[in-house]
């Protein structure tokens, strides 16, 4: 009997958040992302044969979906001219020397510090795939989706006080397991 | 509301001040506890350490509408694969 088991039915539930914040810094197009996950998922249904178990479900995932960007930029690089490299200006009318202007782009700041967020968000993710699924569940919907938590309440009908020790529990674990993995 | 409290309670309060759903006694008898509980002053600022984690990350989430479209895309696949 293998260690790990597919569970295609919680998939959409139990990764795609994680899958998205680690393809969006890689694609930089949400449709893109959408369509990569949307795919590696149904990739993970027709190849479950091949899951031996030796891998977690979420690393067995992973795995896909890497193979998956590739060939995405396969796609979109066979789509251009093989020799071809095209520099645009942001604007055609101005000319000019592209390279000494292009060097201290502005744009190039943000767009690491973008990326190390969004590395973040792929690390709270994958410390909130180690919580309890129901924790994690009421975490997500609290916290980085902001629902009310009356509305919380009613839809895993619980109390408020219950949900604020599945937060308290959910908070602390996340907190341990970023200090381990990120800080 | 008293104005007395214990560690849980303040715990309880740091948790929900996260979330900015607190009153002002709340606030108020959770910072009387802090002077007097250093435990509790770390779990805030440790708390309050996580809550500005959440903020920088602009954690992303898929759309529920793409979710939806995606759960029965595969719901669909399912139904077709023989067991």
């Amino acid at each position: 009997m293998a260690d790990h088991q597919l569970d295609p039915q919680k998939w959409v539930d139990k990764y795609s958040d994680y899958l998205y914040n680690y393809t969006i810094v890689k694609v930089n197009d949400k449709e893109v992302a959408e369509d990569i996950i949307s795919e590696t998922f149904l990739a993970g249904l027709k190849s479950m044969k091949n899951f031996k178990g030796e891998a977690s479900e979420r690393t067995w995932l992973i795995s896909i979906l890497k193979r998956k960007i590739i060939d995405y930029y396969r796609k979109i690089n066979s789509k251009k001219g093989k020799a071809e490299v095209r520099m645009n200006y942001a604007d055609d009318e101005e000319g000019g020397d592209w390279l000494e202007e292009r060097v201290a782009d502005p744009f190039d700041r943000t767009a690491e510090d973008e990326l190390e967020n969004t590395e973040l968000g792929v690390a709270i993710y994958a410390c909130l795939g180690k919580l309890p699924e129901k924790q994690a569940a009421i975490f997500r919907k609290k916290t980085i989706e902001g629902q009310d938590t009356e509305t919380i309440c009613k839809e895993f009908d619980i109390t408020p006080s219950n949900l604020w020790v599945i937060i308290h529990r959910a908070r602390t674990a996340l907190a341990s397991c970023l200090e381990e993995n990120w800080l | 509301m008293k104005l007395f409290i214990n560690c849980k309670e303040a715990r309880q309060i740091c948790d929900r001040g996260q979330y900015e759903e607190i009153s002002f006694m709340e606030k108020l008898s959770v910072k009387l506890h802090r002077s007097i509980c250093s435990r509790c002053v770390k779990y805030s600022e440790r708390n309050a350490k996580l809550t500005h984690l959440l903020k920088d990350s602009k954690c992303k989430h898929m759309t529920p509408e793409c979710k939806k479209r995606i759960r029965e895309e595969l719901e669909r696949e399912l139904a077709k694969t023989p067991e």
